[in-house]
């Protein structure tokens, strides 16, 4: 059995923990904080049988992959001005994974 | 060294610290959230010496199940505690 440590953003949470229960996967979350960025993440604890890990870092993949999104930084360049939306590239997602082995699990 | 991460129930939580303190166990509690049913609960880091580790695991286990008379109900979870025992390479103390 293996324990995966997941530090995963706060914005790919929602659908990876429905997604993982929805694969009666047992997580258990933590808020947490990045130290390089200082911005909120939440790791996830899951206890996972070895049989199953291929398709639990499936899931993990799937949900938490580091990517693009467009946003736009408003810009205001005078008063009364209208807001110029400035399309911007932002990377976004990403996990860090660690797998540790579990020598016992109990269950009370 | 064993590392022994239990994920127990909040309302046995204060309980089960209490009693592995009184055996000079230090535990470090993180509050954490069930992902299933997202409901409340704690999560202990306890490390302990290899010979220790069934004793922090009875010792939850009792004061989960104290003596018959279940304690807090079950609940939504149908656990008390999840224990995960992981094999530690070292452990320092500053």
């Amino acid at each position: 059995m293996k324990l995966i440590i997941a530090i995963v953003q706060d914005q790919d949470i929602p659908s990876l923990i429905d997604d993982l229960t929805e694969e009666e996967f047992r997580v258990t979350r933590l808020a947490s904080t990045g130290g390089f960025l200082r911005s909120g993440n939440t790791t996830i604890l899951m206890g996972v049988p070895e049989e199953r890990m291929q398709e639990a870092l499936k899931i993990i993949g799937d949900n938490c992959q580091t990517r693009e999104i467009t946003t736009s930084l408003l810009t205001v360049s005078m008063p009364g001005d209208t807001y110029i939306p400035y399309p911007l590239e932002v990377q976004v997602g990403g996990a860090v994974l660690f797998i540790l082995d579990i020598e016992q699990y109990i269950r009370i | 060294m064993k590392l022994v991460i239990a994920i127990v129930q909040d309302d046995l939580v204060n309980r089960v610290t209490r009693s592995l303190m009184e055996k000079k166990h230090g535990v470090t509690k993180l509050s954490s959230t069930g992902g299933f049913l997202k409901t409340g609960n704690t999560t202990l880091l306890i490390g302990a010496e290899d010979e220790k580790t069934d004793e922090i695991i009875e010792i939850i286990r009792k004061e989960c199940k104290d003596e018959g008379n279940i304690v807090g109900e079950k609940g939504a979870s149908d656990s008390y505690a999840n224990i995960f025992v992981l094999n530690m390479d070292e452990f320092k103390k500053i």
